[in-house]
């Protein structure tokens, strides 16, 4: 993992500076020399130079980083700086560096990396991934993918989001480019990047492609480009359709993509000579895995068009979560096996379709967001509120029965997801509806 | 109501401002306008003024002085 031993130019960042491998694995060398081996630090990160040499040399020198986003709120930041208590904090966007402790809290040999679980509502749970889950899912995507020296990736996810991470891991342990930017696809400076370094792929949420679309993406001239792939959140069938339509006329790829921070990254693709074929699939599943669907009894399905809990199974499963500094030391609890909390059905083929949640919980702009952690944390921080919340991917719904805190409440939320606040919509209701114990009727709220 | 009037009003709704914020709304400062908020606030200018917008326009306008700009031309 992390070897670089390539040639070629390993990453360009868009304040000019270029790095060859040799010279990548130097800056990252440079960047561990001080830090001792099996040391816990936070990396705070953005798309640029500093972060992507301090996640690289953290894993090449056995350093375990956290990822965060440069820009998390002070309260987070304190929040996991209680529970887990690293050696120091490292922030890539002001290439600075902070002792907070003395020690690093003792670490299992296989932890390699530690994430948040995408966009979480402050809470300090983490998913703990090995060396071994890296190497195995990055071998997988570099497989499915193709990819080879030629590609250059532009990033348009954050590093310290596991599909952001996983296009980094992919490109840079097969002597590929990487092109770090921090702008997004809505800045005119992004595009300029792209075609200046001739970009071959980049990712995106569905949210990315709708953006895509509304500038009219398909009027755009990318001669450069050749793969697209999409995961974090199931895409809409037209926007599918419509992607994979582009791709097929132009001789390009779109490649939809399933997969969790549980499981390093991906579990499944669907082949992009497939995506016009099998629209609404999210594919087969990745080289070295294997999916199951169990039924209620716990019986594997074997039938297609029936919908189970799906299974996985294959070295990229994670070693579990981590909730304080004590489960740091914790090893493997999981077994390589995965239970995802989503409901899928595979068809005739053999292709797989996600259904539905088993779990409440929303993906925002590829973040997942909690239903019911959120609805705690409002409770909890506006006593004597009723409330329920709902909606779907992109939007959800707060139903309050109190006016008078709507605002309030939003801005709350807005502050604990670091999303937009357009993504939460406040419900004013009379009653929420409950059972007889006292439970909520989610169906019944819109 | 007068055009800049209308955008005020258009910034107010779509980031949560007061109408002398709005005036000084700036992409990635103003807390709300980010890429999710970049793409409300263009589907609301084209709704609120009936104009559809180019693809160049949607990259260029960045703040409530270039939306004044980019109104303009259509």
């Amino acid at each position: 993992m992390y070897r670089l031993d390539f040639e070629g130019i390993a990453v360009v960042s868009d304040d000019g500076r270029k790095l060859t491998y040799p010279e990548l694995a130097n800056a990252c060398d440079k960047w561990a020399r001080n830090v001792p081996r099996r040391s816990l630090v936070f990396l705070l990160v953005k798309n640029n130079l500093n972060s992507l040499i301090a996640y690289v040399g953290a894993l090449r020198n056995g350093i375990v980083p956290l990822m965060l986003d440069a820009d998390i709120n002070r309260d987070s930041l304190d929040r996991f700086l209680d529970a887990y208590r690293p050696l120091a904090i490292y922030n890539g966007k002001e290439d600075s560096w902070t002792k907070v402790n003395e020690d690093s809290p003792p670490l299992n040999d296989e932890l390699a990396l530690l994430l948040t679980t995408s966009g979480s509502t402050g809470s300090p749970k983490l998913v703990r991934q090995s060396y071994k889950n890296i190497e195995a899912n990055t071998a997988s995507i570099i497989e499915y993918l193709k990819l080879d020296a030629t590609e250059k990736a532009i990033t348009t996810l954050p590093m310290n989001y596991t599909y952001g991470l996983s296009i980094i891991n992919s490109h840079l342990n097969c002597g590929a480019t990487m092109l770090m930017t921090a702008r997004g696809i809505m800045e005119r400076e992004f595009w300029t990047f792209f075609n200046e370094h001739g970009a071959t792929s980049f990712g995106g949420v569905p949210y990315t492609y709708e953006m895509l679309d509304r500038l009219m993406f398909f009027r755009r001239k990318l001669p450069t480009l050749r793969t697209m792939t999409q995961a974090g959140g199931k895409i809409l069938v037209p926007l599918h359709e419509k992607f994979a339509k582009y791709a097929a006329e132009n001789g390009k790829n779109f490649v939809v993509m399933y997969g969790q921070c549980e499981a390093t990254a991906r579990m499944s693709y669907l082949p992009p000579d497939r995506a016009l074929d099998k629209i609404g699939s999210m594919g087969i599943v990745i080289p070295g895995g294997k999916f199951s669907l169990i039924d209620v009894d716990g019986k594997e399905i074997t039938e297609p068009e029936v919908t189970g809990e799906l299974v996985y199974k294959g070295d990229n499963v994670t070693l579990g979560y981590a909730e304080n500094a004590g489960d740091l030391a914790k090893g493997d609890e999981r077994g390589g096996v995965l239970v995802t909390g989503d409901m899928a059905k595979f068809d005739e083929d053999g292709f797989y379709y996600i259904v539905g949640r088993k779990k409440r919980f929303l993906k925002i702009f590829g973040n997942r967001v909690n239903l019911d952690e959120t609805e705690r944390l409002i409770k909890a921080n506006f006593p004597n509120l009723d409330c329920a919340c709902g909606g779907v991917d992109d939007k959800m719904k707060i139903f309050v029965t109190d006016a008078s805190f709507s605002q309030q409440i939003r801005d709350f939320v807005v502050d604990k997801t670091h999303l937009n606040f357009t993504a939460f919509e406040l419900v004013v209701i009379p009653v929420i509806p409950k059972n007889d114990s006292g439970k909520t009727l989610y169906s019944e709220l819109h | 109501m007068s055009n800049k009037e209308k955008l005020i009003d258009i910034f107010v709704t779509t980031f949560g401002l007061t109408p002398a914020e709005a005036e000084g709304a700036v992409f990635k400062n103003t807390p709300a306008w980010d890429s999710v908020g970049h793409v409300n606030l263009m589907n609301a200018i084209e709704e609120g003024f009936g104009i559809s917008l180019e693809p160049d326009d949607i990259l260029d306008c960045k703040s409530f002085a270039q939306a004044e700009t980019m109104i303009a031309k259509y």
